[in-house]
């Protein structure tokens, strides 16, 4: 019987290791969109690249997370208002743009090594004001992989780009996973589809915002027992990921922790009340 | 009075802000940060103040004290002992906080190591590499830390391929870095 117990309740521990999607800081801090799509405005403005093509393959990457999800949590429109200088403005706006003035635009990154950034805002409870600014003054982009690179010092496969942006601008962080289309450590140049990792994440992130049912792929709570916060505000500094060890390496689940943790303290549990009953 | 102070904390409470962001830069080694900045000093941090500006955004002045120079522009020298600042978005003032990824993240009374460029129209510097381009010192030893934040790392390859991966801690020492520094002019000058 305690090794049946114990068989069970390891298969639990496993199985429920295999998501390896970590939040970024603003959905770790508890913000969630509070309605969706999170409608993106889109400038093409300085891309190198049509507006048509800059559109077909940005929409292409949102509904790749609108159909991973079954909900229709990305949009994007083409507008041409819509300036990199203002990205980053807290005004309720979310923009998409290439910037050639990318040190002034992004109010401080080096433009000779900064390809991107991306990110929201989050006030209590709530997101805002995603902005995703490329690097227009180094970064060329792919959009059929089979043609040769642009001629700018950096080049990658845009759809792969936006899908992983689209993901922070979701609220989810770096997945350990490589193959995941939130993952730093990609191994190939181009991941055009997500995993069940990342569509995981997403779904998280989804049923435990305002039009989430539950919290059916674990409680984000629950397992983060090291969050960094820095003086009074409920502001979180320095690890962007979730760890549930305390440590910002590798090695660590992040959402998925707190599902692990459960099957755990099961055992746990069993053993010990074995323990007794054998006694 | 009590209802006066619980509105101003609710206030303020619904004005803190956090920001979750990402950001891709591309990795350059010690030699690279060396030849791409115009500036290396090491300097004292004096003070960071933080501002809001436009749309309700913090933004950081960061003074630093020059302690020593160790690469110079000669049109527009940094003097020992002078003080410059450094401008960049993000910080905490009047209940909004704003962390971003891949900036450098400095503290009050620390000595660092900054890779510096100038930015003309405004008058301040920032850091070379992003958040490459400051090192902590400790004790004769630099330290750079990228493991900190959400920050994703493209390496471009000889042939051109780009490789990505996470922050790392670098090592250096005042004097290998002294080294690379001299190296790197005596290459420019001979390009000359």
């Amino acid at each position: 019987m305690n090794k049946i117990v114990f068989a069970v309740s390891l298969s639990l521990v496993i199985s429920s290791n295999a998501f390896s999607y970590r939040l970024n800081k603003v959905a770790e801090a508890g913000a969630r969109w509070q309605s969706f799509p999170v409608a993106m405005k889109i400038n093409p403005t300085n891309s190198g690249l049509s507006a048509e093509e800059i559109m077909r393959v940005l929409n292409l990457s949102m509904d790749k997370w609108n159909a991973g999800t079954e909900v229709n949590i990305l949009s994007g429109t083409l507008d041409y208002n819509a300036q990199a200088a203002a990205a980053m403005d807290v005004d309720g706006v979310n923009i998409i743009a290439f910037s050639a003035n990318f040190r002034e635009d992004s109010n401080g990154f080096d433009p000779k090594s900064a390809v991107a950034i991306g990110g929201q805002y989050g006030n209590g409870s709530a997101m805002s004001d995603a902005f995703i600014i490329f690097n227009a003054e180094v970064v060329g982009w792919n959009t059929d992989t089979s043609k040769s690179a642009v001629e700018k010092s950096y080049s990658d496969d845009l759809q792969t780009i936006m899908m992983h942006e689209s993901g922070h601008v979701l609220g989810l962080g770096h997945s350990d996973l490589t193959t995941a289309a939130m993952s730093a450590s990609r191994q190939t140049q181009v991941i055009r589809e997500l995993t069940s990792d990342d569509v995981t994440g997403a779904k998280y992130l989804i049923s435990t915002g305002p039009s989430g049912a539950g919290a059916p792929y674990g409680s984000a709570e629950s397992g983060y027992g090291s969050t960094e916060r820095r003086g009074s505000s409920s502001s979180i500094g320095g690890c962007g990921a979730i760890n549930t060890n305390g440590s910002t390496g590798n090695g660590s689940t992040g959402a998925a922790g707190a599902m692990m943790l459960l099957p755990m303290l099961v055992l746990v549990f069993l053993r010990k009340k074995l323990t007794v009953t054998n006694n | 009075m009590k209802r006066y102070v619980c509105g101003t904390i609710f206030s303020l409470a619904m004005l803190v802000a956090t920001n979750g962001s990402a950001t891709t830069l591309m990795r350059m080694t010690d030699d690279e940060l060396v030849a791409n900045s115009k500036y290396i000093v090491a300097g004292h941090v004096q003070k960071i103040e933080t501002r809001l500006e436009r749309n309700n955004a913090p933004f950081q002045y960061i003074t630093i004290k020059v302690l020593k120079v160790f690469k110079q522009d000669e049109n527009s020298p940094l003097l020992q002992n002078e003080e410059f600042t450094i401008r960049q978005i993000g910080g905490e003032v009047l209940g909004v906080s704003l962390s971003i990824d891949g900036l450098p993240k400095f503290v009050e009374n620390e000595d660092v190591v900054v890779c510096l460029e100038q930015d003309t129209y405004r008058g301040f510097y920032y850091v070379v590499g992003s958040a490459q381009g400051m090192y902590h010192v400790a004790n004769n030893d630099l330290i750079n830390d990228t493991t900190q934040d959400n920050t994703m790392f493209a390496r471009k390859g000889e042939n051109g391929e780009i490789t990505f991966g996470k922050g790392e801690v670098r090592k250096t020492t005042i004097n290998n870095l002294q080294n690379k520094i001299d190296n790197a002019i005596n290459n420019e000058e001979a390009a000359r």
